[in-house]
């Protein structure tokens, strides 16, 4: 791995919950600048767990979290609240539901980065013109799909100007039709070198953007392969078993 | 039906007297609901505090003074108190001590609902995106807990303007002590003077509770409104 141009490090993370669970058993893994990296897993395994210890949501037992050599959590470290170069999309896109799509947008930059109001709009809008959604800024989060929710959540996670982006599930929530057009936003942002670290549970996706595949189960990382090979040829039989949960070809032969 | 008992209400001595009434009633009202919504406030902040202490506190609080009467915590300051501790208190300002507790525990507990209304995840993803914990109450869960207030706020005010008629039972003369007594004092010549004077301090209290609701709607159509600005 080059640490040298490692953006995001994660480093022998664990996390240990007060009921004695292990969420988090001993995680490294790199975020490179640029690099969309995938955590797969059976639920319960701890992917989530990982991404709200990048950036603070979860405090961590042993190991460290850094950003560009900057520490972003650590053991015992107090967090009120996160670092703004770490934005992060949720599955349940909740968005602000006091506020229209605008001010959902402009929040963050112009109260937690006290930049102009008039330059955070400028760029909401330029961003909604990307995700399709330039003519619905003054709708509120409640007259929007789940589709077009998840959407403006992604912009707001954007308006920051983060370095990484933190994607935990984020077509779970939504109907079938909808999951097409959040997806082509992160693909785009793919294309413009943004660099991700999400947990999906679309696999087709997962295996047309991600760089490296993270196989985790128990709060460890089972195995990592590059995404076409861990489709194609996974390392482990723990992988190859998550993967064939996923497998419908041979049920119908079976019956048949 | 004979209208002739009406001609009460047009005699100005009984109006005017009816009208002072009306101002004990609402000077009464407006402040304890007044100081009931700011100490409310305060103390819905404290009964959401993560110091058990303070918050088994504030819960012993409000259940005590919402399991007694009013007219039972009246009797208890007004008669009781004072003589217990000397303290030489007036009809009005017993009254005003105990609306003004019984509305500040009130309102504490609506405070506390709708600040922990507001879904988890506002705050969790306020917080991922760099907001203090004073700028995610401010901007985040103070609007949309505000937003919840409204409603039940107003029902409490009204249910604290109307109840303020017991005080009458200390001997504090407000507006439906002053309609019995005008009744009584002219049981001869108006035998049927009370459905007249009742009728009045129904529309009196109906004037004083409507603008309120009005006002509330109001602020729920705006907040509710697709476009604003």
């Amino acid at each position: 791995m080059d640490h040298d141009n490692a953006t995001l490090t994660i480093r022998d993370v664990v996390k240990t919950y007060p009921n004695g669970v292990r969420a988090v058993d001993g995680i490294s893994l790199e975020v490179a600048r640029g690099e969309v990296k995938v955590l797969l897993g059976p639920s319960g395994c701890g992917k989530s767990t990982i991404l709200r210890c990048v950036n603070g949501l979860e405090s961590i037992s042993e190991g460290s979290v850094s950003l560009d050599g900057d520490v972003l959590n650590r053991p015992g470290m107090k967090h009120t609240r996160a670092d703004a170069r770490v934005g992060m999309v949720f599955q349940s896109y909740d968005l602000f539901a006091h506020l229209n799509v605008l001010d959902n947008l402009v929040l963050a930059p112009t109260v937690a980065q006290r930049r102009a109001r008039g330059a955070a709009i400028e760029q909401a809008r330029g961003l909604l013109e990307r995700v399709g959604l330039a003519d619905r800024q003054r709708d509120f989060p409640r007259q929007l799909s789940g589709g077009q929710q998840q959407r403006v959540a992604i912009v707001r996670a954007l308006m920051t100007n983060p370095d990484i982006l933190l994607l935990d599930e984020i077509t779970a929530s939504l109907d079938p039709e909808m999951v097409r057009e959040v997806l082509d936003v992160i693909i785009e942002l793919a294309d413009g070198g943004m660099t991700m670290l999400m947990v999906t549970h679309e696999l087709a996706f997962a295996r047309a953007i991600a760089d490296e595949i993270v196989f985790l189960d128990d709060g460890a990382i089972i195995e990592r392969s590059p995404a076409h090979r861990f489709f194609s040829d996974p390392q482990t039989e723990r992988a190859r078993r998550f993967l064939h949960n996923f497998e419908f070809e041979d049920i119908r032969r079976n019956r048949g | 039906m004979d209208w002739s008992g009406a001609d009460i209400l047009f005699n100005p001595r009984i109006l005017l007297r009816l009208l002072q009434g009306l101002w004990v009633t609402i000077s009464l009202s407006l402040i304890a609901v007044g100081a009931s919504l700011i100490l409310g406030t305060l103390l819905g902040l404290a009964m959401t505090s993560r110091n058990t202490v303070v918050r088994a506190v504030t819960r012993i609080y409000l259940e005590i003074i919402r399991i007694v009467p009013q007219l039972v915590l009246l009797f208890l300051v007004y008669f009781g108190l004072t003589r217990v501790s000397q303290l030489n208190l007036t009809g009005y300002q017993a009254a005003l001590l105990v609306f003004t507790a019984w509305g500040t525990a009130e309102m504490g507990d609506l405070v506390r609902g709708a600040l922990q209304a507001v879904p988890e995840h506002q705050e969790r993803t306020a917080f991922a995106l760099g907001l203090s914990p004073s700028q995610r109450f401010r901007h985040v869960i103070g609007p949309q807990a505000v937003r919840a207030l409204i409603p039940p706020t107003v029902n409490l005010v009204t249910r604290m303007i109307k109840t303020t008629s017991i005080v009458a039972l200390i001997g504090v003369v407000e507006v439906v002590k002053v309609g019995q007594q005008i009744i009584d004092a002219n049981r001869f010549e108006h035998p049927d003077a009370a459905l007249w004077i009742y009728a009045l301090i129904f529309a009196l209290y109906f004037v004083i509770c409507y603008p309120i609701s009005i006002m509330s709607r109001r602020l729920e159509k705006r907040w509710t409104t697709t476009t604003r600005r």
